[in-house]
């Protein structure tokens, strides 16, 4: 199920991440993966600390990254769908 | 937690920027048991010796450090003691960390790992736990930690940790009196579905008492084990004559239960304090830390001519404490470390037919 763009979404301490040289990093311990995010990714990871709605994310980097049109919006739809179905993202309440 | 050469170019990332990937942080030297070999201080004594130490951090303290940590970029934390569970506020240091990112681990003696207080400490953003232990019965453990029925609840820990969905790790100290069951160490942790690690380094402490050095192996046990269950670990560590230095400094970092920055929480060298200075003060200007970052193969004098140096195991942790030297030993011998390296190249090159060294000198 999809995530409605109303809600607000927040990183789960499943898994660690850091940023290193602009590059975000994730560490899910459970999934004994070490995976790197591209800028659109990181840029999401950064952003989901609860403060904002999918809606406000998805403006963000429709404005941050103008170049890449609508994909970019439906390519952030989707990564944070995968994201909360991996329990690595949660909905919130602001 | 492996996960295999990601890892190892994000740590070979971090040490060649002097990135602190991996902190370890103790939150109080208090602790429940009174372990034999203990390396914080002698637990025969009722307190820390040295009557010049300071306080130790505030929660207060504590919870800036973790910031701080975090603001220089570190992705591991964690937290020791003494028994980091005696510290009545470690969830909330856990969820502190854990909120900012960082992935949380802790050292304990497990005793005090009981279900419900495990739930909590993964609730909080705990996700794994190194477990100390120092042999496979209670009747090896007990006296070793000095507190009858701690073997059955560092079990019950365990059981209970594992259970909870945290990686679970036992740590295994091998020392004269537990090294004729290293093998039903193995066997127990098989049983209880979890890895393990030994360790053959026995330390002097950092009160600089050397009584615990009483335990350390001897040449004829080495060979023992390395003939027999550490067989397997017999070869060449590829690239360590040319990289005698530790992670130390680099990409790990130590902080002392008073405030004080350490290369590694196993070498107290003190390169500043946190109750005056910030982190990132220290990690990027200390002089001390600076110097151990400097230090190059040649710097090891003894180690970097040593013909066992491939075969050497030797941290600089181990070093400072037994030789009083980071860069010791200053003379082949001086320390346990360097009978292991000879016993384990020997058992290397009888296995590939060259004739024994065992005795010989470099």
């Amino acid at each position: 199920m999809s995530v409605p763009l109303d809600d607000h979404v927040r990183r789960t301490t499943k898994a660690a991440w850091q940023e290193l040289d602009g590059e975000t990093v994730l560490l899910v311990s459970a999934e004994a993966k070490l995976l790197g995010l591209n800028a659109v990714a990181g840029r999401i990871w950064q952003l989901a600390d609860g403060t904002r709605s999918l809606a406000a994310i998805a403006e963000t980097l429709e404005r941050e990254f103008a170049g890449g049109g609508s994909a970019v919006r439906d390519d952030a739809l989707s990564f944070v769908d995968r994201l909360v179905a991996r329990g690595l993202m949660e909905r919130c309440n602001p | 937690m492996s996960v295999g050469p990601q890892f190892t170019r994000l740590a070979a990332y971090a040490e060649a920027r002097s990135v602190p990937l991996s902190v370890t942080m103790e939150i109080a030297l208090a602790c429940n048991l009174r372990c034999v070999h203990c390396y914080n201080f002698d637990r025969e004594l009722s307190r820390h010796p040295d009557p010049e130490r300071g306080e130790e951090m505030s929660d207060a303290e504590i919870h800036r450090v973790i910031d701080e940590v975090r603001a220089e970029r570190a992705l591991f934390l964690a937290f020791t003691g003494g028994e980091p569970l005696s510290h009545p506020r470690v969830e909330e240091f856990i969820g502190h960390a854990a909120g900012l990112g960082m992935f949380v681990r802790l050292k304990s003696n497990g005793t005090l790992m009981t279900a419900k207080r495990v739930r909590g400490l993964h609730d909080a953003g705990l996700r794994a736990v190194d477990v100390s232990v120092y042999g496979a019965s209670p009747e090896r453990h007990d006296p070793f930690v000095r507190q009858p029925g701690a073997f059955a609840r560092t079990i019950v820990g365990v059981r209970s940790a594992r259970d909870a969905g945290l990686e679970v790790r036992l740590s295994f100290v091998v020392h004269s009196g537990n090294v004729e069951e290293v093998e039903a160490m193995a066997a127990l942790a098989r049983e209880l579905a979890v890895p393990c690690n030994f360790d053959t380094h026995v330390t002097a402490r950092h009160d600089r008492s050397r009584s615990s050095l009483d335990l350390s192996l001897d040449r004829a046990a080495l060979e023992g084990l390395f003939r027999g269950p550490f067989a397997a670990v017999v070869s060449p560590i590829r690239g360590r004559r040319s990289s005698i230095a530790c992670p130390c400094a680099r990409s790990v970092c130590g902080i002392g239960s008073c405030g004080d920055v350490y290369p590694c929480i196993g070498a107290p060298l003190p390169a500043g304090n946190l109750k005056t200075k910030s982190f990132a003060e220290i990690w990027r200007h200390s002089p001390t830390l600076q110097w151990v970052r400097g230090l190059r193969a040649e710097d090891f004098s003894a180690c970097s001519v040593c013909d066992h140096a491939s075969y050497c195991r030797r941290t600089s942790g181990v070093m400072l404490n037994n030789t009083g030297s980071f860069t010791g030993p200053r003379e082949f011998g001086d320390d346990l470390s360097c009978v292991e390296a000879e016993v384990v190249h020997g058992i290397a090159d009888e296995s590939i037919g060259m004739p024994g060294r065992a005795a010989v000198a470099p």
